[in-house]
């Protein structure tokens, strides 16, 4: 803990308050023609002015860790004036058009009249943020675009060294992982990841009683977790397993507790981007209940609008088509 | 038969506190605590360990502000004056103790040394500037020191090349002001890294760096070695990644081992427990609130409030550092005997800390390191203590990868320094960064008074750079005066650019900010100007 890290704020013995105040001893001006007495009292200091605004065009995308990002934005003129003079008729309002650059996905968010927002992401994307305006008649306008930012990958690289003698086995990797102590060991199988209280009848009596596929997924999360498996792990599941998966997810993770919470965290990770491969096979499908908070931020179902697109759609099923920059992006027509 | 080498790395940092508008203030204390808790400790256990030939070799970060402010007259002059009335106090102490207190008389006694000792080295052995001890340690080959980003800002968040180079390039030449030659790694403040951020470094001549162990667990391609060997960036800049066990051993506050019932307490103060108002206000600041002063008389003890602590024997204390230096080596040599016939090669084990956590946090902790040092020197000989570059030239050809963006923060990556307590402050920090490669770009020649105005823009984007004002604000201690910080800098910056665009500049109100902000008084602010042509 750095040195100014005082643990005595959380003490709960402690009397003092966290911040002290600065005593002013000689700053204070005295009017010595005044009989007003200078007050004895401590000034706070909070700082001096800093600009509300700078007057420029300016729009940052900054990355929080794998699954957040930050953007911030400042308009140097109002775009509505000049838009109301071009389309006397229209009716616009900001939005933000989030970019995955890695699928070529794009979801539209309601920036309202903020400065700032906060993105759900995925791992390992790259990702860029637009502001623009939106009506019916017209469209998409794009007024500013971000930096582009990519997000950590948040776990073990896909890629081994093409050099023979760096060169190393998934299983002796998971040997070298395990020294490193990075990983709780007990991220490594499936009963380490959701631990089950109670007799070990009554945990074998859980797991059996889990559906197929999620014991399944499990087990390939817990692959990976330990290394065993590199490939993306949506390949490794049937779309009989897919679809049955999210059936059941809302149920299942219903009962986890707080003894969960690796589970949790771990399913939290890797079902959205299932999730979000069910759906493209799918279509449409029902949402509820906390999670759908979760998800469906990063499914794009918040945002104000889904792409203003018709076809393809937000959610690009083959990999094929994702590996292709296609010119359907209205703004990228520009 | 050696199995493995030991690099521990301790990593010393303050930020840049000096107010010499105020006689007394507060937040200076940071840097008057640490220099009686943990740099003259260290300093006087790495010379006894000279002085009686053991053979050991430490890496130190020793940040640019920290030395900065190390240097400082001003500081200087209020530390020594700081440390005068801990002197005169320890004397009081002694009778008092004698009189009223036995029990916590053997700890006034060892007060009453330390005191007196840090006013030894701090006065006459170094003159009032430590840093020369450590540079002479350095000189003889015990210590590496490294640099860290001129005010350990964090690279990762920074929104342009030319405000990450200038973070490293303005280091190396404080180091070099400081230590009288360059530096050969760097700590990168908080291990924050970005794929990318080793170029500044490679062009900085630095050849390593500290990273945290997914850096490398989840760098591409997978590391062989995992983090028990460096592995190079695409630019050539090794890095070496922390090991998360032996980390554990120190820090935990569970199972780490300033936990033990024998240490002393950290939160029994006599600045809180005297009784007798008048006999203490002397030694509190002038407002008379009553804080830490560094006398503590307690030991944790166990489990207990903290009214039933027991009195702290300094001699059971420092049996007990002792006991944990052995059982620390212990682990390291069965460490190291297991890694190495995993890796085909020595394993290098690395295990960074915050330099304060020795001394002001773990009072005993300077002592765990001269023990340490001792014992492996003299019984043992399978683990050697280096520096990450000693491995380097052991073992020149390591691995190639592109290590994982990360930090060592909590989670891993940026979310101690940016959240929704924090994300306000990052437009004003890149906006001032693109301003100032602006002035730079614009002014590449200048003298006399736009000159000082360019150089003292520099330095106050610099300071609100610092990572500390976010961290603070997110550990929410002391947040207001990190407010203030990040604002005040913000403020002086955006007036000194609006009076260069302006042609106005107010040489009275820049005479007054200079006198403030006197960091890098070797600045020059042509380090951010961008590659482009100016005018």
């Amino acid at each position: 803990m750095p040195f100014f890290f005082d643990l005595s704020s959380t003490f709960p013995l402690a009397t003092r308050s966290p911040f002290e105040p600065v005593v002013v001893k000689d700053e204070v001006p005295v009017d010595l023609d005044s009989t007003i007495e200078v007050p004895a009292e401590p000034i706070v200091d909070t700082g001096l002015p800093i600009p509300s605004h700078y007057d420029i065009d300016v729009m940052r995308l900054l990355v929080q860790d794998p699954f957040h990002l930050y953007a911030y934005w400042q308009l140097k003129d109002n775009p509505f004036d000049r838009l109301k003079r071009l389309f006397p008729t229209s009716e616009f309002h900001t939005v933000l058009k989030l970019i995955d650059e890695t699928t070529n996905i794009a979801v539209f968010f309601d920036a309202a009249f903020g400065r700032d927002y906060w993105f759900s992401v995925f791992p390992d994307r790259t990702y860029k943020v637009e502001i623009g305006v939106r009506s019916e008649p017209q469209g998409y306008i794009k007024l500013m675009t971000s930096n582009a930012v990519t997000t950590p990958r948040g776990t073990i690289s896909d890629q081994e060294d093409a050099d023979a003698q760096y060169q190393i086995s998934a299983d002796e990797y998971v040997e070298v992982l395990r020294e490193s102590h990075l990983v709780p060991e007990r991220a490594f199988t499936p009963q380490g990841i959701l631990p089950v209280a109670g007799t070990p009848e009554q945990q074998t009596a859980f797991w059996e009683a889990m559906p197929e596929s999620f014991q399944h997924l499990m087990s390939i999360i817990a692959d990976v977790q330990a290394g065993r498996d590199y490939e993306k792990l949506w390949e490794k599941l049937s779309q009989a397993e897919l679809t049955s998966l999210v059936h059941e997810f809302l149920s299942i993770i219903n009962r986890m507790s707080g003894d969960g919470e690796l589970g949790y965290m771990l399913l939290l990770r890797h079902l959205p981007e299932l999730l979000r491969r069910t759906l493209s096979a799918e279509g449409a499908i029902e949402v509820s209940g906390p999670m759908s908070l979760y998800l469906a931020e990063r499914l794009g179902i918040t945002a104000s609008e889904m792409n203003a697109v018709p076809s393809p759609v937000n959610f690009v099923s083959s990999s094929e088509q994702n590996a292709k920059p296609g010119k359907w992006l209205p703004s990228m027509n520009n | 038969m050696e199995t493995g080498y030991l690099s521990l790395v301790l990593h010393a940092h303050l930020p840049f506190v000096r107010h010499p508008e105020y006689p007394d203030f507060l937040e200076e204390d940071w840097l008057y605590e640490a220099i009686s808790e943990t740099y003259i400790p260290l300093l006087v256990a790495f010379q006894t360990l000279r002085n009686e030939g053991v053979k050991f070799r430490l890496t130190m970060s020793m940040t640019p502000p920290l030395c900065e402010m190390l240097a400082d007259p001003l500081l200087q002059g209020r530390y020594a004056h700081h440390l005068n009335k801990l002197c005169e106090l320890a004397e009081k102490e002694v009778e008092r103790t004698r009189n009223e207190a036995m029990n916590f008389h053997s700890a006034a006694l060892m007060y009453q040394r330390h005191f007196n000792e840090c006013r030894e080295v701090f006065e006459h052995q170094y003159n009032r500037n430590i840093i020369r001890g450590f540079k002479e340690l350095q000189d003889e080959g015990y210590l590496e020191i490294i640099t860290c980003g001129a005010t350990h800002g964090f690279l990762p968040l920074m929104s342009s090349d030319e405000a990450k180079r200038a973070q490293i390039q303005i280091a190396k030449t404080n180091y070099i002001k400081h230590f009288g030659r360059a530096p050969r790694g760097i700590w990168l403040a908080e291990c924050a890294f970005g794929p990318g951020d080793d170029r500044f470094l490679k062009e900085a001549g630095i050849e390593f760096f500290i990273s945290d162990a997914h850096a490398i667990l989840y760098g591409s391609p997978r590391p062989k070695r995992g983090i028990y060997a460096p592995v190079i960036t695409p630019q050539g800049v090794g890095v070496f990644a922390r090991d998360t066990e032996t980390s554990e051993q120190v820090w935990s506050s569970e199972t780490g081992y300033p936990g033990d019932p024998m240490y002393r307490e950290f939160y029994r103060d006599l600045g809180y427990d005297s009784q007798d108002e008048e006999y203490i206000k002397p030694y509190l600041h002038d407002d008379g609130v009553r804080r830490n002063i560094g006398y503590k008389y307690h030991r944790i003890t166990g489990k207990v409030d903290l009214h039933q602590k027991e009195p702290y024997v300094p001699e059971w204390a420092s049996e007990r550092a002792a006991s944990h230096a052995g059982n620390f080596m212990d682990n390291r040599r069965a460490q190291a005997g297991f890694l190495q016939e995993k890796l085909g090669r020595h394993p290098l084990i690395l295990a960074p800390y915050d330099a304060e956590l020795f001394g002001h946090w773990w009072f005993e902790g300077p002592q765990f390191l001269y023990y340490l040092f001792k014992k492996l020197h003299f019984d043992q000989s399978e683990i050697r203590t280096i520096s990450p570059i000693d491995y380097l030239e052991i073992y020149p050809d390591n691995q190639n990868q592109i290590p994982s963006a990360s930090s060592w923060g909590a989670e891993g990556y940026n979310r101690v320094w940016i959240n929704h307590q924090t994300d306000w402050m990052y437009v004003h920090q890149n906006v001032a960064e693109q301003r100032m490669v602006e002035l730079a770009t614009r002014f590449r020649y200048s003298n006399g008074l736009l000159l000082r105005v360019l150089n003292q823009a520099a330095r106050e984007l610099l300071l609100a750079q610092s990572s500390d004002w976010a961290f603070i604000i997110t550990t929410g201690t002391m947040v207001q005066y990190a407010v203030k910080r990040f604002k005040d800098h913000i403020h002086r910056f955006t007036k000194l650019y609006e009076m260069v665009l302006a042609e106005n500049i107010d040489e009275a109100w820049l005479a007054e900010v200079e006198s403030k902000d006197t960091i890098f008084q070797e600045i020059d602010y042509r380090v951010y100007a961008s590659s482009g042509t100016g005018s």
